[in-house]
């Protein structure tokens, strides 16, 4: 455990040394000041646009932050031959992917929550006797999303390179968002007839039962309207996350290794 | 004291393949390998740039899987890679503990013996400077202080020499034949074959991916196993002499006079700027020939083995 501990606090580290930090932090505070500015427009909408101005932006900054690390880390320790170093010291394949996702889980809850920080009380000063449980409830999704987002991309790079890997990340975090569509368009079309587009879409279906379903994390709908969510729902949302995303990072370690072997 | 019916590492028909270009041809890397590393012993490989050495060493530091073959290691092994990288933002002191802790040390544990490292290695002064300013020369040695960290039962380094200067390469053999002493034991490869003269209790000498000859030192000379014949080396001497002209003509007389059975062939002799600088190539040590010149009031000015030469025959001819 020591190992994993190390070698993710390595990992946070290099990247604050990188300004990642930094330079995310200011990203996140530049919308942030966008939304209030925004928000100064409409005096009677203010809390709204706020609201909804400000999860858009700690979403973009989070989920691009996951991204962008997530399918680098690992190629980015193979290139440099610094993992040569860890497999001789027997740390194994998976603990070591598993010890990097720590390191980027770290780097997003601290950014995250530096954002989620900025926003609540934002929100808070606009409307001083609104709830923050709602926004604190949706800012857990938010960084549960990323997180999933960041096992994608490590799952990708473990059997591409980081580019590839960055694309198919994105395309199955957009395939994630559009589940429900499929569905409906599915179940209006009515179709059962074997044709091209009954096939493409029950394919897309399928396929959808093996890709994450991100639109599950998104509340756009609560954040525009001050609720708070079912604990039921949330926390089904949160395991639901976990689960995949431990899957999906125990998958990549696998991969990484069976690659290694092939090499 | 070598002992080498206690082996540290034991690897057995290790075969290795990689498949690359378009066609994803296979190209095989090592063929066949066997070798054993016992308690004590120092080995060197040598070989040719793309011989399989580096392949080899990643396989028994467990960085790369065979495709067939076993490796048995009994004890921990510390690994140098062939041109490492180092984590540039942490300093040395920081980074021998980081991979210390990596490797289950206490904090304060790993710390303490990372002082005592980099003091060994003549960094002391620069622990807490950051590695994006070392020299190449003072990364290798952290390289080799890194793989020390954990004391291993047995020391991969892949080109320890790489980069050092002649000051650095010479406190590098002092640290690594004092570390091995009789308990542990070092594999290493590389280049020169001056280097594995000094260390090396045993030279594989690697071809195409397989050991093709194996010398082991005893005394100061390397002798080929089993049916192989002895193995000549090709050195360089350099001497001064008040007199050169007449010290040229002697020193072709007394090695002509060594030439049958044989012993030692003189490949090139060149006089310039006050010394002479003879290439001699043979099976028989340099000894008679280093006394023989100082017999003859000659100084030594250098000395270095240029490598393993091909068999010479009787008559003195290369084959």
């Amino acid at each position: 455990m020591r190992a994993v501990f190390q070698i993710a606090q390595n990992t946070y580290r290099e990247w604050m040394r990188d300004r990642v930090f930094w330079v995310s932090s200011a990203f996140g505070g530049f919308f942030l000041f966008v939304s209030i500015l925004g928000g100064s427009v409409d005096p009677f909408r203010a809390d709204r646009v706020v609201a909804s101005w400000g999860y858009v932006s700690i979403r973009i900054c989070l989920l691009g932050l996951a991204l962008l690390l997530g399918v680098g880390m690992v190629h980015r320790e193979i290139e440099r031959r610094t993992i040569q170093l860890m497999l001789s010291r027997r740390v194994s394949w998976s603990r070591f992917v598993f010890s990097k996702y720590i390191g980027l889980l770290a780097l997003i809850l601290v950014n995250g929550g530096i954002m989620v920080l900025g926003w609540a009380l934002s929100q808070k000063l606009l409307s001083p006797e609104g709830s923050l449980l709602g926004v604190l409830q949706v800012s857990v999704l938010v960084l549960a999303e990323a997180a999933l987002l960041g096992a994608v991309a490590v799952f990708w790079s473990s059997i591409s390179r980081p580019p590839l890997a960055a694309s198919l990340s994105a395309m199955s975090w957009i395939f994630g968002h559009q589940q429900s569509l499929l569905k409906q368009i599915h179940q209006q079309l009515q179709v059962g007839d074997g044709s091209v587009s009954d096939v493409l879409l029950s394919l897309l279906l399928s396929l959808g039962q093996v890709f994450p379903r991100f639109e599950l994390f998104v509340r756009e709908f609560e954040v525009n309207h001050f609720l708070i969510l079912g604990w039921k729902n949330w926390g089904g949302t949160l395991i639901y996350g976990f689960v995949f995303s431990v899957s999906l990072v125990g998958l990549g370690g696998w991969m990484f290794q069976r690659r290694s072997s092939l090499q | 004291m070598i002992d080498r019916q206690i082996a540290l590492v034991r690897a057995e028909k290790l075969s290795c393949s990689v498949r690359s270009g378009f066609w994803m041809k296979r190209l095989h890397l090592l063929d066949d390998v066997s070798l054993q590393v016992g308690r004590g012993e120092i080995v060197a490989l040598l070989g040719k740039n793309g011989a399989g050495k580096t392949t080899l060493l990643q396989i028994l530091s467990g960085v790369r899987r065979p495709n067939f073959g076993t490796v048995q290691l009994s004890g921990t092994v510390g690994y140098l890679p062939e041109r490492p990288y180092f984590y540039e933002h942490l300093d040395a002191l920081r980074f021998l503990a980081f991979l210390g802790e990596v490797s289950g040390m206490t904090r304060s544990g790993a710390e303490e013996k990372a002082k005592g490292l980099l003091k060994q290695i003549g960094l002391e002064s620069f622990a807490k400077k950051s590695l994006r300013n070392f020299s190449k020369g003072m990364l290798q040695r952290v390289g080799v202080a890194q793989a020390l960290m954990h004391d291993p039962d047995l020391l991969i380094l892949d080109e320890p020499m790489s980069g050092l200067d002649a000051e650095g390469r010479s406190a590098m053999q002092t640290l690594l034949s004092g570390w091995v002493g009789t308990r542990k034991a070092l594999l290493m490869t590389t280049h020169s074959f001056a280097d594995a003269e000094v260390l090396a209790d045993r030279i594989l000498h690697m071809n195409q991916g397989r050991i093709e000859r194996e010398l082991i030192n005893s005394g100061g000379r390397f002798s080929g196993t089993n049916s192989q014949k002895c193995e000549s080396l090709k050195r360089e001497i350099i001497w001064s002499h008040d007199d050169l002209s007449m010290f040229s003509q002697r020193l072709r007389d007394f090695i002509e006079s060594r030439a049958r059975p044989v012993d030692l062939v003189l490949l090139n002799c060149l006089e310039r700027a006050q010394v002479i600088r003879v290439t001699v190539q043979g099976s028989g040590s340099m000894e008679s020939l280093l006394r023989w010149a100082q017999h003859e009031s000659a100084q030594v000015v250098g000395m270095h083995t240029l490598g393993l030469a091909t068999e010479v025959s009787a008559e003195g001819n290369q084959r």
